[in-house]
C-alpha cells in the first residue's frame, strides 16, 4: 500500500488531471465524454488514460450503466489519501529503524542513517 | 468510524532485547521516528518526529506518554497531539536472527480529519468524518481555535479536552435555549496566518462564539479576519493584554501581576538583583518583558539583559552565553511551549541552573512535565489554577476528566482549565440573555465559583483571580504560601 501515496502525488502533479477533477468536483457524476468537452487541454482519447491513473489511485469512481461509463470524485478519495500518508510515514520509520538499529561493537557515527553511507565518508 | 489502524513492519540486524533498549535516544536522529524520553516505563512524556517532506511542509510532532511497556517486547504510545491515538511497538525474536519490528497507528475520525487537512484537503468538502460539515438549524454551534501541531501543541495538549467537557455538562443540562451546543475544533499549527484562515472557516461554518487556546498573535489574527459582526471571540489563556470590548473578551492572567507576585520574594531568596528577560519574538513576550521591568524595578531590581527569539527556536546556547555573560542570576522565561521544555532542558544541562533562579511565566503542567522533573524542579511561576488546588470543583473535574480521558490523559492547567471555563461561563451568558447583545454585556460582568476559585469579569479585558504561586516539583508543582 506504501506506493499509493506516490501514485496520488503523480496523479495530482499533473495540469491536466488537476482540471479533470476540478470539473469533477464541480460537476458532479459525468461520462468522459462530457469530461473531453468541458475541460480544453484534453481530447477524448487522453481523457481515458488520465481517468485510469486517477481511478487507479483512488481519487475518481467510476459506475458502469450499459454502454455508459460515469466518473465521479471518488466520495473516500482523501480519507484514502491521508491514510496513505500516514502509511507512507510508517514505512519510511521502520526502515531507518532497522538501518540505524546496528549490532554493538560496529562503530556507529552521530546522524549515520546508512551504514554504507558511513562507509563512504570514512573511506573519504 | 471507531479507529483505524495501520501497520508497518521491517526486520533489526540487532535482538530484540538490544533493539527495544534504543527507543528513546532522542535527538534528531531518534530511534525510530525521532522518539525522545527521559526513560523508558508508563506515565513517562515521550515526542516523537514525523519527518517533513512527503506531502507535508512542516515536520508533525506527535506528543504522549508510554502507556505500558514490556521490556524487549511492546512499547506503547497514547498521544493527544495533534490527533488522539496510540502506537504500538512491537519486537518480536526473527526466527533466523535479529527481530520482527512493527509499528501500529491508530486514529479516530477527527485524527483522520486532521490529516487530510494537513494533506491540504479542504474541510467539509472532502465529506469525510470530523470535516466540517454545515451547522444543522438546531444546534449552537461553538469554536475551538487550538494548536495540535506546532511549538504551541505542547502547552495546548488538554485544552480540546476541556472544551469537550464542559461541552458536554452544558448539553446534560438541555443545551441552549432548546439547542445542542456542537463543538468545532481547528489546529492553527501556531501559526497566526494559519489562525486567521481558520477562524474564517469557523465563522463561515456558523459558529456563534469561537474560544481561543493559541498565541496572542493567533488570535490577533483570528480577531481581524472574524471582525465585529462576527462570531463572538473569547480568549482565557493568560496574555499580555490588548484590544477587547466589542465582540472580543480577553481574560486570563497578566503577566505584571505574575511578576509582581514572585520578583520580590525570589531576591530575597538568592540575595541578587540582577535579572535576564528570555522571551520569544512576538506580542506575548514583549508585552510580558515590559511588563516584567516594571514589576522587577518596583521590587528594587534591575533587567541587565534580555533577548527575543523566533517562536521555533531549538537551539538556545547562544541565549544561554548571553546569561552567562550578563552575570544576571535571575531570569524570566515568556518562552511558550516547546521552546520553553528546550530553553529549560539546556539551561539545566548546561549547568546554567546551579547559577540561577528561573520565573516561568507558561510554564504550566504540561510544557513542565516535558522540560522533565531534574531540569524543571525548582522553577517559580504564577498562575490563577494549579492542578494540585484543593478545592470541591477542583477534585470534580479532576474526577471527571480522568473518567473520560483516562489514566494517560496530560494533566490540567491553567491554560485548558481556563477553556473549560470559558466554555461555561458563555452558555451561563446565552441562556440568560435575549439576543447577542445581552450575551456580550453579561459575559463582561461574568461571575461565578469554578475549580480556581471564584472569578469575577471586570469589564471585556479583564478577568479578576486568586493569583497562586507555586515551584515545580517532581511530577508537578508545589503552593507557595505567602
Amino acid at each position: 500500500m506504501h506506493s499509493s501515496a506516490q501514485d496520488a502525488f503523480d496523479a495530482l502533479s499533473d495540469p491536466t488531471r488537476r482540471a479533470i477533477l476540478d470539473f469533477l468536483a464541480r460537476s458532479g457524476e459525468v461520462t468522459a465524454g462530457a469530461i473531453a468537452d468541458a475541460v480544453d487541454e484534453v481530447g477524448r482519447t487522453a481523457v481515458s488514460s488520465h481517468l485510469r491513473v486517477l481511478r487507479t489511485c483512488g481519487l475518481v469512481d467510476e459506475r458502469k450503466q450499459g454502454r455508459y461509463r460515469y466518473y465521479a470524485l471518488a466520495a473516500d478519495g482523501p480519507v484514502r489519501d491521508a491514510l496513505a500518508f500516514l502509511q507512507s510515514l510508517l514505512n519510511v520509520g521502520v526502515s531507518d529503524a532497522a538501518a540505524m538499529a546496528q549490532p554493538a561493537g560496529l562503530p556507529r557515527q552521530a546522524g549515520d542513517v546508512n551504514p554504507s553511507a558511513a562507509g563512504r565518508r570514512r573511506a573519504g | 468510524m471507531q479507529a483505524i489502524a495501520l501497520i508497518a513492519d521491517s526486520h533489526l540486524a540487532v535482538p530484540p532485547d538490544e533493539a527495544f533498549w534504543l527507543f528513546g535516544r532522542g535527538g534528531q536522529s531518534g530511534w525510530v521516528l525521532g522518539a525522545a524520553c527521559d526513560a523508558v516505563r508508563p506515565g513517562v512524556a515521550v515526542s516523537l518526529r514525523l519527518p517533513p517532506g512527503l506531502g507535508s511542509p512542516a515536520a508533525v510532532d506527535i506528543l504522549g506518554r508510554i502507556g505500558a511497556c514490556v521490556p524487549g517486547r511492546l512499547i506503547e504510545i497514547v498521544h493527544d497531539q495533534p490527533w488522539q491515538g496510540r502506537l504500538r511497538l512491537k519486537f518480536k525474536a526473527a526466527p533466523a536472527g535479529g527481530t520482527r519490528f512493527s509499528v501500529s497507528a491508530e486514529l479516530d475520525s477527527s485524527g483522520l480529519a486532521w490529516l487530510m487537512d494537513r494533506r491540504g484537503w479542504a474541510p467539509g468538502a472532502a465529506a469525510g468524518p470530523g470535516g466540517i460539515g454545515p451547522a444543522g438549524a438546531d444546534v449552537h454551534r461553538v469554536g475551538l481555535l487550538t494548536s495540535k501541531s506546532g511549538p504551541g501543541a505542547v502547552f495546548a495538549v488538554a485544552c480540546d479536552y476541556l472544551a469537550r467537557l464542559a461541552v458536554e455538562e452544558i448539553n446534560a443540562d438541555g443545551g441552549l435555549h432548546g439547542q445542542p451546543v456542537d463543538l468545532v475544533v481547528r489546529d492553527d499549527a501556531t501559526d497566526a496566518g494559519r489562525a486567521g484562515l481558520e477562524a474564517g472557516r469557523l465563522a463561515a461554518a456558523g459558529c456563534r462564539a469561537i474560544v481561543a487556546s493559541v498565541t496572542s498573535a493567533s488570535f490577533e489574527a483570528a480577531r481581524c479576519v472574524a471582525g465585529e459582526a462576527g462570531p463572538l471571540l473569547l480568549y482565557p489563556l493568560l496574555n499580555e493584554g490588548g484590544a477587547a470590548g466589542g465582540n472580543v473578551l480577553r481574560w486570563g492572567e497578566r503577566p505584571l501581576d505574575q511578576v509582581q507576585a514572585v520578583a520580590g520574594r525570589m531576591m530575597k531568596g538568592t540575595g541578587s538583583r540582577h535579572w535576564y528577560l528570555i522571551g520569544n519574538d512576538y506580542s506575548w513576550s514583549h508585552g510580558a518583558h515590559l511588563a516584567a521591568v516594571q514589576a522587577i524595578e518596583s521590587a528594587g531590581g534591575q533587567v541587565v539583559g534580555g533577548a527575543f527569539t523566533p517562536l521555533g527556536t531549538t537551539d538556545f546556547s547562544p541565549v544561554i552565553d548571553g546569561i552567562r555573560a550578563s552575570r544576571a542570576a535571575l531570569i524570566v522565561s515568556s518562552l511558550v511551549g516547546a521552546d520553553e521544555v528546550a530553553f529549560e532542558r539546556q539551561a539545566w544541562s548546561s549547568g546554567l541552573r546551579q547559577n540561577c533562579d528561573v520565573l516561568s511565566l507558561a510554564l504550566e503542567e504540561s510544557t513542565r512535565e516535558r522540560v522533565g522533573d531534574d531540569a524543571s524542579t525548582g522553577i517559580w511561576t504564577a498562575f490563577g489554577y494549579f492542578e494540585v488546588i484543593e478545592d470541591p470543583g477542583n477534585t470534580e473535574l479532576l474526577r471527571r476528566y480522568r473518567a473520560a480521558y483516562g489514566r494517560w490523559a496530560p494533566p490540567i492547567s491553567t491554560l485548558s482549565e481556563s477553556v473549560y471555563e470559558a466554555i461555561l461561563l458563555y452558555a451561563a451568558a446565552v441562556r440568560g440573555a435575549a439576543d447577542r447583545s445581552e450575551t456580550v454585556r453579561r459575559l463582561q460582568h461574568a461571575r461565578a465559583s469554578m475549580p480556581r476559585g471564584p472569578v469575577a469579569a471586570a469589564g471585556p479585558g479583564r478577568m479578576s483571580q486568586q493569583l497562586r504561586v507555586a515551584r515545580a516539583v517532581p511530577g508537578g508543582f508545589r503552593l507557595v504560601g505567602d
